[in-house]
């Protein structure tokens, strides 16, 4: 069975009376019915505000970082990426285990609402809700249902998605997902990027960071990037300033990249919110796929294995 | 009778515009429109609904270099700046129009940014009015609309024969000068409907609001992303940076967020607006109060709906402006 | 031609630059062309962007009240980029400036009035000018006492001039530290127990204070304490400042945008300010 807002709700409710959290990030109905926003509960009275359906983007994991010095347990609701930035704090010791309560939700893939409502033909104003349906979602709309197919509408991500079910939990509402029946080779679209000349690949990323504009917020809401200083904002040295110019945004980006490489777990969100829809997770991927074959390794699955490029062993085999 | 354009008659004025300025007009561009300058005619998009970016980088940009000082003789020569050809802004809504109209305050007041007035003088704007209204625009509740030629040089108004064609300045004007313009009868299209947000008066209720507890709830989610200032196509804080080069240095100035953390620090550490709410409710103060006490004028929103999209947290200005009125209500009650 | 902007600095030169304390410098500064040396004129409370060209632009308040050889003086403490970049400058190189900006200190409207500097640190340095305008004037005004404290003796700017200022009519010049060391004899506390100590009364007193805002909190206490009205209490807000024309937005604070309501404002201005900074 799928998880309900309901069953978060009542499971929510309960955590709070028995005392297991104090608090709790998840997500509520947002400004319209294909909008939602991350809710900060500090009572089990709340916890009706709380929703759970295919429109639960956000990554709320960073939050965490936010609730360090508060009295009890935080709760916090993770899909199966979600859950991955969660082990990845865990392991760069940015949180405390028993400081949070993970309450995770399997997810069988979460909707692009740009897509849909090309896809419907109509407004958000008229539509009701969005509910998932196996492979498809059904939308309710003012004049009754419609079924969409999955593919058609998902995020980019969801369609890559090899974790469907939080790898860390506390508690787990409905029945995890093993695998999402639409991924397949989840680097095609890598390794057509990685096939192309090396003039190809300088004028398709030349034209695509041209469109930066610098405002950071990749960074902002990756989980991943949590520096006190970002190196971008240091004057001194001065890396790579404010200047918005075609090789300062190429510094930018590639170096955020390598800065996540073995540490980026897929969620997406750096691309969900780009303003000019850079393909940022096509680098991210590479990286990723460079050193899982290298390695071995990928990134956020658990909190105890040493992140391959942090660590460095005497006897390793480096290849050169 | 209206003057009137057909599509063909447009897209053949557009390529004589094209021989004799820049043109910077919508394009796309991978998933987004933005304005870019084209190099032909088919280049550009002449129905598309909202860019993702407004073009205030056209009079703004996201980042220019103010001067380049060069060291002669043991002293920091400023070089004269490089010319802005004659350009034409085409096909920007009547929202980022008057986007730019609340640009013009601070930025001409003077002491004159020479910078911006520069590249505004060198401009002109031949607007598209709006066919659709999208879910998150309210224009018309800031004082706009979607059919509404306030601060243009031209606008178009499109319907199924055509454009109708109005001409507001003689700079406007200019741009028509030997081409023939059709006359027509025909009327204005009925304009879209926006979902009306209750800004009016929000000046007035503002400070009534200062101490809710209200903005501190709304900033725990805010990830201090920027995009809401970035997008909007009338926020114009600025950053100024000199960048050391081989015997010369660039003073480079940018587009900067009041929501970045360290927006108001100080050398030394000491910040007078720590706090998340504080910041949040900077940028809804700025926009709402002190810019209109400011420059005694309307508040800084279009209605555009940018921000509303853009934010990847759903603080919504619609709902900020509503629960800033339900406030200042309940403050006017007990009073 | 050169470019008709705002933001272009004039070209200028430090002709001095002096340690006041371990991290304060005294910079002479000299405007190169004649013609805009003798057009600048500044009032005390008013500040100026240096320009260290490589690194950027800084405000600074300030430091002395106009010359007749037009030279400008800054006291600035080494606490970011552009003050270290400036602190490394030797006299001779050449720096940029743009200004004067900013309101000042409405001294004709302190005429007749006893007048009390209350400073702390380097705050002393943007209240010089108008120790200097009332010595210069000195008919024209009340009394001056000017107290004064640094967190050591070795922290306490412009130390040489002290002796100067106290040896003026009706003058009085009351320094503390907070902490001594061997050679200090004199007060030992912090600035707001000196008021306490000395209760200056508020009669026909214009206060004029600066200082790390800490001190500034205990000060207005002590003050309030002895009847000073919010309007008898004056002082310099330091803000970070980019573009001093009021276009950039960064020093908007509540209503006000620092760089041309203030920097200077008395205190039942500010406090009815939205946002106490």
């Amino acid at each position: 069975m799928k998880a309900t807002s309901e069953e978060v709700k009542t499971s929510v409710k309960k955590l709070f009376e028995d005392g297991s959290i104090g608090h709790f990030i998840g997500y509520e109905m947002g400004s319209d019915s294909l909008r939602v926003t991350p809710c900060f509960l500090k009572s089990g009275q709340a916890a009706s505000r709380l929703v759970w359906n295919p429109l639960c983007a956000n990554n709320l994991s960073k939050y965490l970082l936010d609730f360090g010095k508060v009295e009890g347990k935080v709760g916090i609701m993770v899909k199966g990426c979600d859950s991955r930035s969660v082990v990845e704090l865990l392991k760069e010791h940015q949180i405390d285990r028993d400081k949070v309560f993970i309450v995770g939700v399997p997810c069988s893939g979460i909707v692009d609402r740009e897509k849909l409502l090309a896809v419907l033909g109509v407004s958000p104003g008229e539509v009701v809700a969005v509910e998932d349906d196996g492979d498809a979602f059904l939308v309710t709309i003012k004049e009754g249902t419609r079924r969409v197919k999955k593919e058609q509408v998902l995020r980019g991500e969801c369609l890559v998605c090899r974790y469907p079910t939080p790898v860390i939990y506390d508690m787990l509402i409905g029945e995890a997902v093993s695998s999402l029946p639409w991924v397949g080779d989840d680097y095609s679209s890598v390794k057509e990027l990685e096939a192309l000349s090396s003039e190809e690949k300088e004028r398709y990323w030349s034209s695509e960071l041209s469109r930066c504009i610098r405002c950071y917020a990749c960074r902002q809401s990756c989980p991943g990037c949590y520096c006190q200083q970002c190196f971008v904002d240091q004057l001194d040295p001065h890396w790579v300033g404010i200047k918005i110019a075609p090789q300062e945004n190429h510094q930018w980006n590639t170096v955020r990249a390598f800065h996540l490489m073995g540490r980026c777990i897929e969620c997406g969100e750096c691309q969900r919110v780009c303003p000019v829809k850079i393909p940022l997770m096509l680098l991210n991927r590479h990286l990723l796929r460079e050193v899982e074959s290298k390695f071995s390794f990928q990134p956020g699955l658990s909190p105890e294995t040493p992140p391959p490029l942090a660590t460095f062993k005497p006897d390793e085999d480096l290849g050169i | 009778m209206k003057p009137f354009l057909s599509r063909d008659n447009l897209l053949l004025w557009l390529k004589r515009l094209l021989q004799e300025y820049t043109v910077i007009a919508p394009v796309q561009a991978w998933d987004t429109v933005l304005f870019q300058p084209v190099k032909e005619v088919e280049e550009i998009l002449l129905n598309y609904d909202v860019s993702a970016l407004s073009p205030k980088d056209v009079f703004f940009p996201t980042s220019e270099t103010l001067f380049t000082f060069e060291r002669q003789g043991g002293r920091w020569e400023a070089r004269p700046l490089p010319e802005i050809k004659k350009q034409v802004l085409f096909g920007l809504h009547p929202c980022d129009a008057h986007g730019i109209a609340l640009m013009d305050v601070p930025f001409l007041s003077p002491p004159a940014d020479l910078h911006y007035q520069r590249r505004r003088e060198a401009t002109t704007l031949v607007g598209l009015a709006c066919s659709r209204a999208r879910p998150e625009c309210f224009c018309e509740s800031v004082g706009g609309g979607p059919q509404d030629p306030s601060h243009l040089d031209v606008l178009l108004i499109p319907t199924p024969q055509g454009y109708i064609l109005q001409v507001r300045t003689a700079r406007g004007a200019a741009l028509f000068t030997g081409f023939n313009v059709e006359e027509l009868e025909i009327d204005n299209p009925p304009p879209p409907v926006t979902t009306p947000v209750p800004v009016a008066g929000i000046t007035e209720i503002a400070r009534d609001t200062f101490n809710e507890v209200f903005w501190e709830r709304l900033a725990d989610r805010c990830i201090h992303c920027n995009l809401c200032a970035y997008v909007c196509p009338c926020c114009y804080c600025f950053d100024i940076r000199d960048y050391a080069l081989k015997g010369r240095v660039e003073r480079v100035r940018s587009w900067e967020s009041c929501q970045a953390a360290g927006f108001t620090r100080l050398a030394g550490g000491y910040d007078p607006r720590p706090s998340k709410g504080a910041r949040l409710r900077q940028r809804f103060f700025h926009k709402f109060l002190y810019y209109p006490t400011q420059f005694k004028g309307q508040v800084k929103c279009t209605g555009c709906g940018r921000c509303v999209r853009a934010c990847p947290v759903n603080i919504d200005i619609r709902e900020v402006a509503s629960e800033m009125q339900r406030i200042g209500s309940r403050v006017a009650r007990a009073a | 031609m050169l470019p008709d902007s705002p933001f272009l600095p004039l070209p200028a030169r430090i002709q001095e630059a002096r340690d006041l304390t371990p991290d304060v410098k005294l910079f002479r500064v000299e405007i190169e062309d004649p013609r805009a040396r003798e057009n600048f004129r500044h009032r005390p409370g008013q500040f100026a962007f240096l320009s260290a060209f490589g690194m950027g632009e800084s405000p600074f308040t300030f430091a002395s009240y106009p010359s007749p050889d037009g030279v400008l003086e800054f006291a600035i403490r080494r606490v970011g980029t552009v003050s270290s970049a400036l602190h490394e400058l030797e006299p001779g190189e050449a720096v940029g400036i743009r200004g004067p900006f900013g309101n000042s200190f409405p001294l004709e409207e302190y005429r007749g009035k006893n007048i009390i500097i209350i400073g702390g640190g380097i705050g002393l340095a943007p209240l010089r000018p108008v120790i200097q305008a009332v010595l210069s004037h000195r008919e024209e005004y009340g009394e001056l006492l000017v107290i004064y404290g640094a967190r050591t003796p070795a922290d306490l700017v412009f130390a040489h001039e002290f002796s100067s200022w106290g040896e003026a009519p009706r003058t009085r010049v009351e320094l503390t530290v907070d902490r001594g060391n061997g050679d200090w004899q004199g007060r030992v506390a912090l600035v707001p127990t000196v008021i306490k100590e000395l209760k200056p009364s508020p009669e026909n007193t214009i206060t004029i204070t600066c200082g790390p805002p800490i001190m500034i909190r205990f000060v207005l206490a002590e003050l309030k304490a002895l009847d000073f009205a919010p309007m008898q209490i004056v002082t310099t807000l330091e803000s970070k400042m980019k573009c001093g024309l009021g276009k950039c937005a960064r020093c908007n604070i509540g209503e006000k945008y620092v760089c041309q309501d203030g920097p200077v404002f008395s205190f039942s201005e500010i406090s009815r300010f939205l946002e106490q900074g």
